[in-house]
């Protein structure tokens, strides 16, 4: 991200001057206090924004120049937890995993046991043909997380993912995102949980009055 | 492994919005099927009557001599391109008369013209002007009428009627896509969320217009087959009732197979257009999103 600014309508700059890169195979956190704009930088990077001015690039590709079929392409590299799970009611625990197979045109028969397998690997074995809405915050949590990384996405993004579950769950995902990173998934977490964000070494960018700034895993590590 | 898993609708039912929709998308089908209905007779109406009165001509007798008329009919059929003559009789004359003078009020001394039927041949047909001529070198006064006025006023007439069904059934036709647009774009409102997962998961547009546009596929079928089965039934209760010789601003109103036919291809007409316009809804609205 290049000299990155964004505004909402013609509100104020909620974002201002950021220059972001994500090395591929990093694991990143991004931090900083509520409302200073984590949430919007994630939405300009898994491409749900466009920001105001300023240049993205993605896996090589300018965004603003691609087409819509392109833009989905780009998307399908990226893997999301959202923020509010983004789970859908009316699908199972195991549908709502499958759907980014699913809008791909992948066969129910090609991703079945692949979709089991990773929802028994987050504990959710059990609950496959439940409804997300019977869920405890921390299975939901799980299962966007399943979803998010159920197609091998280049890039992973969690908004706050710890927001929702105790420590002990907290710790557990955050082992499954170092796994997933050392797979080779590029990760970016959200989080103002300062523990959290110290208990693994990363890259930390903390992010405050719309302003980037940046400190490497090296210095990271020290402070922890 | 679990085979026996079921996918379940990435778009789920919709029943609460679903519900008014079908009835107002089978209303506007029952209407605009009616409407199809009535061109359809207005076209066959003038068909026949087209063909009815190329064939025929009258000519009158001004003397309204039976001997004259005798000769004028044996003069007439000798002229190339009549098939047959008939003499129609001074009560048959006196008949025509009766709608503006009354039954009983046509005294036996008015001078009353005689009438000569002519039916000309398919092929090559007698013209006016030929009959008229050979009339007039066999010293015969007579006044011919090739009912070209009479048909050029009910052509236009039914002309009407059908531009009127015509344009009610455009009309109806934009409601239905206006109604499916609107509910399109509701139900696309109302599905925000779906709408977004399936957007950031990677869905390209193509795909959730195709989710919204079967949903209206089957709504349309559905609608459209009671819409047109109700047509149906309402033609079946005018043929029972006898409605079959009764006419219509001179139209002949005879719903026959022509009609049950007409209907057939409607559901999957209605099915088309709802699928078709719940499409491009979405696509339309997807491309206002990033």
């Amino acid at each position: 991200m290049s000299h990155i600014g964004m505004q909402y309508d013609n509100g104020p700059e909620v974002l201002t001057d950021i220059n972001l890169q994500l090395e591929p195979g990093s694991f990143q956190f991004l931090t900083g206090p509520s409302g200073a704009g984590k949430t919007t930088l994630l939405k300009l990077i898994y491409l749900a924004l466009q920001p105001s001015r300023g240049v993205v690039q993605l896996f090589g590709r300018e965004p603003a120049l691609c087409d819509r079929d392109e833009m989905a392409h780009l998307r399908r590299k990226i893997g999301v937890v959202f923020q509010g799970f983004g789970l859908l009611d009316h699908l199972s625990v195991f549908e709502n995993v499958a759907v980014p197979l699913r809008v791909t045109g992948r066969q129910h028969h090609e991703y079945e046991d692949d979709v089991q397998d990773l929802l028994r690997w987050v504990g959710l074995g059990s609950v496959l043909d439940a409804s997300p809405a019977t869920l405890s915050g921390g299975e939901k949590q799980r299962v966007a997380i399943a979803r998010a990384v159920v197609a091998k996405p280049e890039l992973l993004i969690a908004d706050e993912p710890t927001g929702n579950v105790d420590p002990e769950m907290g710790r557990r995902l955050m082992r499954l995102f170092s796994e997933l990173n050392r797979l080779g998934s590029t990760v970016l977490i959200a989080s103002h949980d300062l523990a959290l964000v110290r208990s693994i070494a990363a890259d930390i960018y903390t992010i405050e009055d719309g302003k980037l700034s940046f400190k490497p895993a090296k210095s990271a590590r020290r402070a922890k | 492994m679990n085979t026996e898993r079921k996918q379940a609708q990435l778009l789920p039912s919709d029943a609460e919005h679903d519900g008014p929709l079908f009835f107002v998308i089978a209303i506007i089908v029952f209407l605009a099927s009616l409407a199809a209905i009535v061109a359809l007779l207005a076209v066959q109406n003038v068909n026949h009557w087209k063909s009815a009165l190329q064939s025929e001509m009258t000519v009158q007798i001004i003397s309204g001599d039976p001997a004259q008329t005798q000769a004028a009919a044996s003069l007439l059929l000798s002229i190339s391109g009549v098939k047959a003559v008939r003499v129609a009789s001074r009560e048959e004359a006196k008949s025509l008369l009766e709608p503006w003078l009354g039954a009983d009020n046509i005294p036996d001394d008015l001078p009353i013209p005689l009438l000569v039927h002519i039916r000309l041949s398919e092929k090559d047909p007698a013209s006016s002007e030929n009959v008229s001529e050979a009339l007039k070198n066999a010293g015969i006064e007579a006044s011919i009428d090739d009912h070209q006025r009479w048909a050029g006023d009910l052509a236009r007439s039914s002309g009407i009627i059908q531009i009127l069904s015509i344009t009610v059934l455009a009309l109806l036709v934009s409601a239905s896509i206006a109604v499916t647009g609107f509910a399109t774009r509701s139900g696309l409102a109302a599905r925000k969320d779906l709408v977004n997962v399936l957007h950031l998961v990677g869905a390209r547009d193509q795909v959730i217009a195709r989710l919204f546009g079967r949903r209206f596929v089957l709504l349309g079928l559905k609608a459209g087959a009671s819409g047109a089965g109700l047509a149906a039934i309402s033609i079946i209760i005018l043929m029972l009732g006898g409605v079959g010789d009764a006419s219509f601003m001179g139209l002949s109103i005879q719903p026959g197979l022509g009609s049950f036919l007409l209907l057939l291809p409607v559901p999957v007409i209605t099915a088309m257009v709802g699928g078709w316009t719940a499409h491009r809804s979405v696509l339309n609205s997807l491309r206002r999103q990033v």
